[in-house]
């Protein structure tokens, strides 16, 4: 599903923020993404998500070389992705149910056809009845919430998370986490990167470490 | 109250709204970040052209519509003139000028003014007012072609001339001429004022294109993100351009409509600054619906393009 091989990666003439970086994600599995703040775990998600292109080495993401993929090709290998960004990420001006529906809208289907998902899939996160709350007077929990929701609304192969319980309580955390792994028992490939040990541990999932640009697998 | 609530409850200042109204400020108007400031900003300046193309559009049609008036109703005519001459009675050369003319073909009619005409004709000019009557004037014949009579007016001069001393035959065509190409060079004018003012409101709609988009780019980004084609980030961003630029072209109009209906009304009152034109004719005006539509076209493809372009950049 997910190829890196000998990948390089760094941002204008700066230094080589990712070295040499190969791994395999299958369909269907689960994995961490470790390691210290600015070791390069954000910049590996980039990558993945498609927002950043590599400076040397193989990316293929669903057997497609990111390479010589085509620009008209990439929206939709994107909305096989999910992504939970780090900061949320919501747009300010959109409700909570709109936030949620875009990528649905995105795709030109029409709102008929996805609103009881989307509205179904908001109560499932507990915001039903925040619908149509603007983010900026959501709690940080609800915030996270409707980011979740919006990465899996439409039902994405891949689901990538940045520090996903970096803002909230480690009960909310651990909430989070039994979503992450429901989600990847029906099929989705998780990857999480966090430096939170107690969501590492509580799931025993294998790891992807990263330290000084530099990848390692524990499994 | 819910925080829902709140969240939709805007306190705006009167100067807001003011902007806000111009603007069609919706809080769900699409994707992209509803219209702000600068959008209204935005519209008055596209409202500006808009007015200034509506006036030199209307300029070129009054011009264009007098001009071929001028043609047709010179073109079927002739003056001669009749000068005092010491030799010969101003009746004689009259007679003389009238026997050469119903012997051309080609000729509809040809009658003398009486004096009466040659003095209403000169009123506009010095007033109504008897010293005009101790000026030796010339006497006139009218003349009326046929229609697509092919008179040789060289010819036709040398024998006026030489029926008797003092006739002159007036064609007006270096007259006319003179003023059809004064009349070639105000269309030509109106054209390149149409031109600049295309390419500046190009200019203007590409540079706020582009601080939306900056302004815009975490939203630009998310979209990107979510697997929005550019198609559809270009179709949002246009559409929002559309309605700023129909918004701007439809008060430009209206504007440049109440300035040609002043224009009328002064002309008919007789004060219109000495132009010459009668001002726009009703049969006109839904040309003018022209130019804010252009416009509006104008400002969407630029904007599209503008969006199309900027995305290209990213990967």
């Amino acid at each position: 599903m997910v190829r890196f091989e000998n990948v390089g990666m760094r941002y204008g003439m700066g230094p080589e923020i990712l070295r040499d970086v190969s791994f395999h994600l299958e369909p269907g599995s689960l994995h961490f993404l470790t390691g210290p703040s600015g070791a390069g775990k954000t910049s590996l998600l980039k990558l993945m998500f498609l927002a950043h292109k590599p400076s040397r080495g193989l990316i293929s993401m669903f057997g497609h070389d990111v390479a010589t993929t085509s620009r008209a090709e990439l929206p939709g290998l994107r909305r096989r992705i999910g992504v939970v960004f780090q900061e949320f990420r919501l747009l300010e001006h959109l409700t909570t149910y709109e936030n949620v529906a875009l990528p649905l809208k995105v795709t030109g289907r029409n709102e008929s056809e996805y609103r009881d998902d989307v509205e179904e899939l908001l109560t499932w996160v507990g915001l039903g009845d925040r619908m149509q709350a603007r983010p900026s007077t959501l709690s940080g929990g609800e915030q996270q919430r409707a980011a979740i929701a919006r990465a899996v609304v439409g039902r994405p192969a891949l689901l990538l998370a940045d520090e996903p319980t970096g803002n909230v309580d480690p009960e909310m955390g651990q909430r989070l986490l039994r979503l992450f792994i429901e989600l990847n028992r029906l099929g989705t490939s998780v990857l999480i990167a966090t430096h939170d040990r107690a969501l590492v541990d509580a799931s025993h999932a294998p790891e992807l470490i990263i330290q000084n640009g530099e990848l390692t697998y524990r499994d | 109250m819910t925080d829902a609530d709140t969240s939709d409850k805007v306190s705006l200042s009167p100067v807001s709204n003011w902007m806000a109204l111009i603007v069609g400020r919706t809080p769900r108007s699409g994707i992209m970040p509803p219209a702000d400031v600068t959008g209204a900003t935005l519209v008055l300046v596209i409202a500006a052209m808009s007015y200034l193309a509506c006036l030199a559009f209307g300029a070129m049609v009054t011009v264009t519509r007098s001009a071929n008036d001028w043609t047709a109703q010179l073109e079927g005519s002739l003056t001669i003139q009749v000068k005092p001459h010491a030799e010969i009675a101003t009746e004689d050369q009259i007679s003389a000028a009238l026997a050469v003319l119903d012997d051309v073909e080609g000729i509809e009619r040809a009658s003398a003014l009486s004096e009466e005409d040659i003095r209403a004709l000169l009123d506009p000019w010095l007033g109504e007012t008897t010293e005009s009557e101790d000026l030796p004037l010339p006497s006139l014949i009218d003349v009326e072609l046929s229609p697509g009579a092919n008179v040789d007016m060289s010819r036709l001069a040398e024998r006026l001339a030489a029926a008797a001393p003092g006739i002159e035959l007036d064609t007006h065509r270096q007259w006319l001429s003179e003023l059809l190409a004064a009349a070639r060079s105000a269309v030509w004018l109106s054209i390149g004022i149409l031109t600049l003012i295309t390419l500046t409101t190009v200019a203007i709609v590409v540079f706020a294109t582009r601080a939306s988009l900056a302004a815009n780019h975490e939203s630009v980004e998310v979209l990107h993100l979510v697997g929005a084609p550019d198609e559809f980030v270009a179709n949002e961003v246009q559409r929002h351009f559309l309605q700023l630029g129909l918004r701007g072209g439809a008060s430009g109009l209206a504007a440049a409509i109440l300035t040609f209906l002043a224009i009328t009304w002064l002309g008919s009152e007789g004060g219109a600054f000495l132009l010459p034109v009668p001002g726009l004719m009703l049969s006109d005006y839904p040309w003018l619906l022209l130019v804010p539509a252009s416009v509006a076209l104008t400002t969407t493809l630029a904007a599209r393009m503008t969006v199309l372009r900027v995305l290209g950049r990213m990967i």
